[in-house]
C-alpha cells in the first residue's frame, strides 16, 4: 500500500507548514509560525562567505569530510551552523551525493524537516549553511546527559516523536522514502520544535513522470543505519521496499529514545542482517535497571511493535502513527514544554561564543598543496 | 466536515478551472492574484492526483488522456510555465510533477506531448531560462531533465543558440542550482550518442575552443573537476572518435592538461590524467604534440613513476600508468611525412 500523493497540505490543519498556514492555525501554531521565523524562514541566507562569522568548531560529519561549526549570518544576526565541506577529500559520487542533498534542501519547506538555507563554494570547500539547532540532536542529549544516559521518559518521547513523523509524513507526500530516520537526526531547536534532518539518504519514488512500486538496493549510509534499517530494505530481494521502511525505523528510533541506545547495538553486521531477516524482534542491548522497565508503557510499546512488524504492509502509515493515542494526544501541546521536560539540559547560549581564534584562517585558505616544482617546457 | 465527498472533478472543468485561474494570475491585481494562486494550486494537487494515483488506486488512462488532450488543446502547460514563479511553494513541484507526467505520455510509438513541444519549443526555452530565476530553477531543471531524455527535444535544445547559456549557469553562485545546471548540461552532451556526437563534431571550434576552455579554466573549483571529468568521458567515448581527434592534435589542449596534471588538487591531477593519456596513447600524434612530449619526456616519466602512488588499489589506472611512461620512453621523433598528414588531420 502506498500512502496518498495528494496534497496533505490541502486536507488537514496538521501541518503547522511555515509558509503555508492554513487559516485553521491554532495559537500554538501562530506562535510557533512567529518563533520558526527566525530560523531563516525570512532572512536571505547570502552566499557570501564574508557575510559569516565564524565560532567555534563543534563536531566532523559528512563522511569525515566536513567541519562543522557555530556560525553567525552578520546581516541579519542569525546564528547558523556551518557545514564546511572540503570537496576535495570526496569521491565524485560522494560529492553527488551532497549535490543532491543541497538540491532537495531548496525544495522542501516544512516545520518538522531540517534543511540547509543556501550553500556555495569557496576554493576547494563547500560552504552549507543551516538554522542552529540549541540542543543539538536527541542522540547527542542522550550521549552527553547524565540524566538521559538511558533514554527519555515517555512524554519527551512522545513530543519528539509527533514532531518527527508529521516531518516523515510530509517527505512521504511529496514521494521520497528517508532511509535514515535515527535519533542522530532529530535535531530539536531552541523553541523545543524537533526537527528531521539527515537528508543525504532520502531517494525519490518518482521517477520520470511516474510513481515507482518499489525501491531496490542499499545506498552508501546502509551499514553506518542498519540497526535502523527495515529487514525489506536490506533483504534486497524483488519485492523491494518503501514507505513503510521508514516506519520501521521509526519504530528502531523509538525504542533508542527510550532506552538511550539503538536496539542491534554493538553487535556483528552479519548477525543484524540475520536477525532481521528472519523477522527477528528488536533485541535490546543495554542491561535495564529495573526502574528502565517501567517507563516502557504499554502505550509505547505498542506503537513500536506495530512499526516493526516484519510484514511492511502491516505497519502503520504515518498518518495513522499521528492518530494513536500515545502522538495525539499531546498534539496542543505547546513548544516549550519539550524545553521544560529537557531540564537541566539547556539550549546553547549564543552570547558566549568565541569566534574561532587560531588556525581557521589557514584552515579556511587551505588546499591540499601537493606542491610541486615542475615547469613543463 | 462534508458527510459526502463532493465528487471528483472531470478533467475538462480541472483543465478549465485552471485556465481561469492563470489568466486572472497573469493579469489580475494583487489581491485577485493571491486568491487565483490558491486556487490553481489546489487544482494542480488535484490534477496530480489524477496523473499519479493515490494509495492503492491506480491512474485511470481514460481521464488522464482526456486531461492532455486538454492541455495541448488549450496550451495550459505554456500558461503554467508562463507564471511558474507566481505559484506557490507547493504548487511549483506539482507542476513540475504534472508536466512530467504528462510528457511521458505514448499512443504507440508516439509521445504526443513530445510532438507538442517541438512545436511549442519557446516553452522549452523557458524552462532553460528558468536557471536565472533562483525562484524557480530548481524546478524547471526538473521538467528539462525529462525533456531532454526525448531525442527530438534534445536536439532543437542543443541546436538553439540557448544552449550555450549552460555554459554560465553550471557557474552560478548558488551550489544547488550550479550543481544541477551541470548535471543537465553532462545529460545534454552525453544522453543521445549519436545526436551528442553529430553536435559536438559540427560545432566542436565553438563548443570546445569558445566555450568549454572557459569551464577548464574557471576559478571555480566545482565547475573545473567536473567540467575536466566529463571531457575525459566524452574523448573517451568511442562516438566521439572525430572530436576527440580534433581535440587530441591542438597542442594548447595539451599543454592545459599537464599543467592540470600539476594542479594543487589530487582530483583534478587524477581527471587531467585521464585526458592526458589520450594524447599519449593516440598512435598518430602530431608533430606540435610530439613535440612537447619529447621535450619534456625525462620530466613526465619521472613525474609519472611518483604520479598518485597511493592509488595501488586501481589496477586499471597504475597499468595505463606504467603504459604512459612506456610510450613516452620509446617515443620516437617524428618522421615529416607523418607530420605532414597528422597536421593537415589537425586543421
Amino acid at each position: 500500500m502506498l500512502p496518498c500523493f495528494c496534497n496533505l497540505r490541502k486536507v488537514g490543519p496538521k501541518y503547522p507548514d511555515m509558509l503555508h498556514s492554513t487559516s485553521e492555525s491554532t495559537v500554538s501554531q501562530a506562535t510557533l509560525l512567529q518563533k520558526t521565523s527566525k530560523l531563516g524562514a525570512e532572512y536571505e541566507a547570502t552566499p557570501i562567505s564574508s557575510d559569516y562569522l565564524v565560532y567555534q568548531a563543534i563536531g566532523v560529519g559528512c563522511f569525515g569530510a566536513a567541519s562543522i561549526f557555530l556560525s553567525q549570518h552578520i546581516p541579519s544576526n542569525v546564528f547558523t551552523v556551518l557545514r564546511l565541506i572540503d570537496l576535495e577529500r570526496l569521491s565524485s559520487s560522494q560529492m553527488e551525493d551532497v549535490q543532491n542533498e543541497m538540491k532537495l534542501s531548496q525544495l522542501i519547506n516544512h516545520t518538522h524537516v531540517a534543511r540547509y538555507l543556501c550553500s556555495f563554494v569557496v576554493g576547494t570547500k563547500l560552504w552549507a549553511l543551516q538554522p542552529l539547532m540549541h540542543y543539538g540532536s536527541c542522540a547527542d542529549i542522550m550521549h552527553s546527559a547524565q540524566p538521559f544516559r538511558n533514554g527519555f521518559k515517555e512524554p519527551v518521547i512522545s513530543i519528539i516523536l509527533r514532531d518527527i513523523v508529521s516531518g516523515l509524513q510530509y517527505l512521504h507526500s511529496l514521494g521520497f522514502v528517508h532511509r535514515s530516520v535515527r535519533a542522530k537526526h532529530f535535531l530539536i531547536h531552541e523553541d523545543g520544535i524537533v526537527k528531521l534532518s539527515g537528508l543525504r539518504s532520502v531517494v525519490s519514488m518518482i521517477e520520470d513522470g511516474a510513481r515507482v512500486k518499489a525501491l531496490h538496493g542499499h545506498f552508501t549510509g546502509t551499514v553506518d543505519n542498519i540497526c535502523w534499517l527495515a529487514p525489506e530494505l536490506l533483504s534486497q530481494d524483488l519485492s523491494g521496499y518503501s514507505f513503510q521502511s521508514d516506519v520501521y525505523s521509526v519504530g528502531i528510533a523509538a525504542l533508542e529514545l527510550a532506552t538511550g541506545e539503538a536496539p542491534f547495538a554493538g553487535l556483528p553486521v552479519t548477525e543484524i542482517m540475520m536477525l532481521k531477516l528472519r523477522g527477528h524482534p528488536p533485541v535490546l542491548m543495554k542491561k535495564d535497571d529495573g526502574e528502565k522497565d517501567g517507563q516502557i508503557s504499554t502505550h509505547l510499546s505498542k506503537v513500536i511493535d506495530l512499526c516493526v512488524d516484519p510484514d511492511p504492509s502491516r505497519r502503520p502509515s504515518p498518518a495513522k502513527l499521528l492518530n494513536t493515542s500515545l502522538l495525539k494526544v499531546r498534539k496542543k501541546v505547546a513548544p516549550n514544554t519539550l524545553k521544560d521536560l529537557l531540564l537541566p539540559v539547556v539550549p546553547l547560549d549564543t552570547s558566549k561564543l568565541n569566534v574561532a581564534e587560531t588556525g581557521l584562517e589557514s584552515m579556511l585558505e587551505a588546499l591540499n598543496t601537493t606542491t610541486t616544482e615542475i615547469i613543463w617546457t | 466536515m462534508p458527510l459526502f465527498k463532493s465528487s471528483p472533478k472531470s478533467p475538462q472543468e480541472l483543465a478549465k478551472g485552471l485556465k481561469e485561474a492563470l489568466g486572472v494570475l497573469s493579469s489580475g491585481g494583487a489581491k485577485r492574484a493571491e486568491k487565483a494562486a490558491e486556487e490553481a494550486a489546489k487544482i494542480l494537487g488535484q490534477i496530480k492526483v489524477m496523473l499519479y494515483g493515490s494509495g492503492d488506486q491506480e491512474p485511470q488512462p481514460e481521464l488522464t488522456a482526456q486531461l492532455a488532450q486538454e492541455f495541448y488543446n488549450h496550451d495550459i502547460l505554456l500558461h503554467l510555465i508562463n507564471n511558474m514563479a507566481k505559484l506557490d511553494f507547493e504548487a511549483k513541484k506539482d507542476l513540475a510533477q504534472i508536466f512530467n507526467n504528462v510528457l511521458r505520455r505514448q499512443i504507440g510509438t508516439r509521445c504526443p506531448t513530445v510532438e507538442y513541444l517541438c512545436s511549442k519549443f519557446e516553452l522549452v526555452l523557458k524552462l532553460i531560462r528558468g536557471y536565472e530565476n533562483p525562484e524557480v530553477a530548481l524546478n524547471c531543471g526538473m521538467m528539462l531533465r525529462e525533456c531532454v531524455r526525448h531525442e527530438p527535444l534534445a536536439k532543437l535544445i542543443l541546436e538553439n543558440g540557448d544552449f550555450y547559456l549552460f555554459f554560465k549557469f553550471v557557474e552560478l553562485s548558488t551550489f544547488d542550482v550550479a550543481s544541477d545546471a551541470f548535471a543537465m548540461f553532462r545529460d545534454l552532451l552525453t544522453r543521445h550518442k549519436i545526436l551528442c556526437a553529430n553536435f559536438l563534431e559540427t560545432n566542436y571550434e565553438k563548443v570546445f575552443v569558445d566555450h568549454y576552455q572557459k569551464l577548464l579554466n574557471s576559478e571555480n573549483y566545482v565547475t573545473r573537476r567536473q567540467s575536466l571529468k566529463l571531457l575525459g568521458e566524452l574523448l573517451l567515448d568511442r562516438h566521439n572518435f572525430t572530436t576527440m581527434s580534433l581535440y587530441i592534435n591542438n597542442p594548447d589542449n595539451l599543454k592545459l592538461m599537464m599543467k592540470m596534471l600539476i594542479d594543487p588538487s589530487r582530483n583534478i591531477q587524477f581527471e587531467a590524467f585521464h585526458v592526458f593519456k589520450v594524447f599519449v596513447a593516440n598512435p598518430n600524434k602530431s608533430k606540435p604534440i610530439l613535440d612537447i612530449l619529447l621535450r619534456n619526456r625525462e620530466k613526465l616519466t619521472d613525474f609519472l613513476t611518483k604520479f598518485h602512488t597511493d592509488r595501488t588499489e586501481d589496477q586499471q589506472f597504475n597499468d595505463e600508468k606504467q603504459y604512459l611512461i612506456k610510450q613516452i620512453r620509446e617515443m620516437q621523433p617524428a618522421a615529416d611525412t607523418a607530420t605532414a598528414t597528422a597536421e593537415a588531420a589537425a586543421v
